[in-house]
């Protein structure tokens, strides 16, 4: 098409140049228009008067047969220079005199003739003037008209020449443009396609044969169906006939397509129609933007999305996405529930639409957030490190397990385990664990006639009360140092000497133990009433609940070893014996009263072997 | 604590005064070694202690064991006293190897007359 419009350009400039000196011109030599109205009158008068003279000084006595040819020539004259009218005129003038003279053959010369020749002289002059005034008026009247006609002309053609450069610049813009247009359709990295209202491909670009796989030969002329993703055509062709149907100028739609080697791949569709001049058919610009890693990403997060959306779902354990809520000082006062899942709505019987997007104090009517959770979920939110804790919700008597996770800002997760049929379970344990301890302890009193009891360190501190002195004992040659010292101190609370002997030797197993066991511990001495009482304690490992009654009654020494000797020493040769033992150390006091008891000390060997 | 071992007729091992936990290393040496010179029998004389803990029960228990395996036996001399109530508490003086006397000659004639017929009643 360029190689066509360009040419013609240059043909019209041509012809323009041509014609311009002439268009100039205007009047020439036809048309002196700069000449005044009045030349035409006096150029006939001049030539009348001149050619009157000229016929009188020549020959008074002219034939009159030659008067016509000098009128014709004068007619001939006044012709050219004032046109037709002022020529008929002169003609018609000519022609009376002629008549005139002719009637008259033989006019004798003299001053008839030439009162004649004034008179036709005068007629000439007046008829010639008015006739040439007439004609001048006339002329300049045409000469008005036309150049009146040709101003217009001379508008029109400068109108027309714009028009004509207007339009030929017009061409070179759509040139150009469609020189760009084609540069870009080809070379653009999106695909291009132009159809037709009925689909079929008219071009395509290179970018968009490469996405589908066909050759840029083999698009046009195939259909869009061809390689369009059946699921998705019937949406497509919808937003086309509409296009086609002029209610769409327009649309954009994501869509799959199928490549020539029947891959599906994603694109972008942007369709616009071009709506040409009424006889020419409309056709559609497609752009087509490859989006298939982005669908393919979209999809591998919206799967993952899904399947996080579906554990979250479906997930037994309670999950919720929440938001902490400070108060203008900052400090962390509520929580508001972001999510929750249907186990959340299972275990509070509360559906999701009533506790998204409220506070716990809300959801719950309280007055204060409960603190246990406050203080973990603003830890966790300050920290950005993920806890675990275990506690207790009053509101719906519940212990639960949760585990908080930050999530950006003031967000963090929470998975929430209904940890009470385990907690209980446990008391219950605790519960169990107590009795038999108190199995333990009851039976142990009883086959130690109430000389050996289990009790706690409370328990033992409390009956002692203040001490009067202590030691600490770290090394087996303490042992000797310390027996004397409380014999000593027994001695001075007027102890009978019979019971420090004793004391000594249940003291000294005591004390025996703390080092075999514990490495050493602390020693106090304590009055009690009408007894002396020593409490040894150490941080040893404890002795384990089970060895208490073999302690305590095993008569065999031999499976007891020291620790079962030494209890039994301990609980025979003292009043009473406490015990207090777990993971924390071993306490224990030994109580000895600073008289002995009326009734007679019962057989030791007995203890143990009456109850074996 | 003193401990000596003598060897007259018979072999003698000698405590005197405290036996307890800072001193029972050497209160067991002697007893071992008396256990692997006289392995048919000894006399361990505590007539001269005041004291015994349960670690020294522990050796003397260890050294009834030792000699159980090769039959021997041990013949204590204690006094009345509390080292004799601890030895009875723990039943120390029920066991068949171990024969409490009061006196040390007790003690000799019953360790000779054992050794004479390999059998005491």
């Amino acid at each position: 098409m360029s190689d066509k419009h360009i040419p013609d350009g240059t043909e019209l400039r041509d012809e323009e140049q041509g014609r311009s000196p002439e268009g100039r011109g205007e009047g020439g030599i036809l048309y002196p228009r700069q000449w005044p109205w009045w030349a035409g009158y006096a150029i006939a008068i001049t030539a009348e008067l001149f050619l009157a003279l000229v016929l009188w000084l020549l020959d008074p006595y002219l034939p009159l047969s030659r008067f016509p040819i000098l009128y014709i020539l004068t007619v001939i004259g006044v012709t050219y220079f004032f046109g037709a009218g002022a020529g008929a005129m002169a003609l018609v003038l000519a022609f009376c005199i002629f008549l005139y003279l002719s009637l008259n053959p033989r006019f004798m010369p003299g001053p008839v003739y030439l009162a004649g020749l004034v008179l036709a002289g005068v007629i000439l002059l007046l008829v010639g003037s008015i006739a040439g005034g007439a004609g001048a008026y006339a002329l300049r009247r045409s000469r008005l008209r036309i150049q009146h006609v040709a101003e217009e002309l001379m508008v029109s053609n400068t109108a027309l020449r714009d028009e004509i450069a207007r339009r030929r610049q017009v061409e070179e813009a759509l040139t150009r443009s469609e020189a760009r247009f084609r540069s870009t359709f080809d070379r653009a990295g999106i695909g291009m396609t132009i159809v037709d209202t009925r689909g079929t491909v008219l071009v395509a670009n290179p970018a968009f044969a490469y996405f589908i796989g066909y050759s840029r030969e083999e698009l046009p002329g195939m259909n869009v169906e061809q390689y369009a993703y059946p699921e998705d055509t019937k949406h497509t062709n919808k937003l086309l006939k509409e296009m086609v149907e002029g209610r769409l100028d327009s649309f954009q739609s994501e869509k799959r397509y199928v490549t020539k080697d029947g891959r599906v791949v994603w694109g972008r569709l942007t369709a616009s129609i071009a709506r040409n001049p009424a006889p020419e058919p409309p056709f559609i610009i497609g752009m087509i933007e490859d989006i298939t890693e982005r669908k393919e990403a979209e999809e591998t997060l919206r799967r993952s999305e899904e399947k996080y959306r579906l554990l979250f779902e479906n997930m037994n354990d309670i999950a919720g996405i929440d938001e902490l809520v400070y108060d203008a000082a900052g400090r962390p006062i509520d929580w508001i529930i972001r999510d929750a899942n249907p186990a959340f709505e299972k275990a509070s019987g509360i559906t999701r639409d009533k506790l998204v997007g409220r506070r716990i104090t809300e959801i719950y009517g309280l007055d204060r957030a409960p603190e246990p959770f406050l203080n973990r979920y603003a830890q966790v939110v300050s920290t950005g490190i993920p806890a675990q804790f275990e506690a207790y919700f009053e509101k719906r008597n519940v212990f639960v397990f949760v585990s908080a996770y930050p999530m950006g800002g003031r967000s963090f997760g929470t998975i929430t385990l209904d940890i009470t049929g385990r907690i209980l379970a446990e008391q219950r344990e605790r519960e169990r664990e107590a009795e038999k301890l108190e199995f333990y302890r009851r039976t142990i009193m009883a086959a130690t006639n109430g000389k050996l009891i289990i009790a706690e360190r409370s328990d033992i501190e409390k009956v002692s009360g203040q001490p009067l002195y202590s030691w600490e004992v770290r090394q087996a040659p303490d042992l000797p140092i310390l027996r004397g010292n409380i014999s000593e101190v027994a001695r001075a609370a007027a102890m009978e000497e019979e019971q420090i002997v004793k004391l000594s030797i249940a003291v000294g197993e005591a004390l025996t133990n703390a080092i075999k066991h514990a490495g050493g511990g602390f020693v106090s001495l304590h009055k009690v009433v009408d007894s002396l009482m020593i409490v040894i304690s150490d941080r040893g490992p404890g002795i384990p609940a089970l060895t208490l009654p073999d302690v305590a009654l095993r008569e065999q020494f031999s499976t007891v070893g020291t620790l079962g000797i030494g209890y039994k020493i301990m609980i025979s040769f003292s009043d009473k014996v406490y015990l207090a033992t777990g993971p924390e150390g071993t306490m224990v006091a030994v109580e000895m009263k600073l008289h002995p008891a009326k009734s007679p000390v019962p057989d030791i060997g007995m203890i143990a072997s009456s109850n074996a | 604590m003193i401990v000596e071992t003598i060897r007259d007729t018979h072999l003698t091992v000698r405590a005197g005064g405290d036996i307890d936990i800072s001193n029972v290393h050497d209160f067991d040496t002697a007893l071992r070694d008396a256990v692997e010179e006289a392995p048919k029998g000894f006399i361990l004389d505590l007539s001269g202690s005041t004291y015994i803990d349960s670690a020294g029960l522990q050796a003397i228990i260890s050294a009834y064991h030792a000699m159980r395996r090769v039959e021997g036996k041990i013949h204590i001399v204690v006094k009345r006293g509390n080292v004799r109530d601890v030895i009875h508490l723990i039943h120390l003086d029920a066991l068949p190897g171990i024969l409490v006397y009061e006196d040390s000659e007790s003690a000799e004639q019953a360790l000779g007359k054992q050794i004479a017929n390999g059998e005491v009643d």
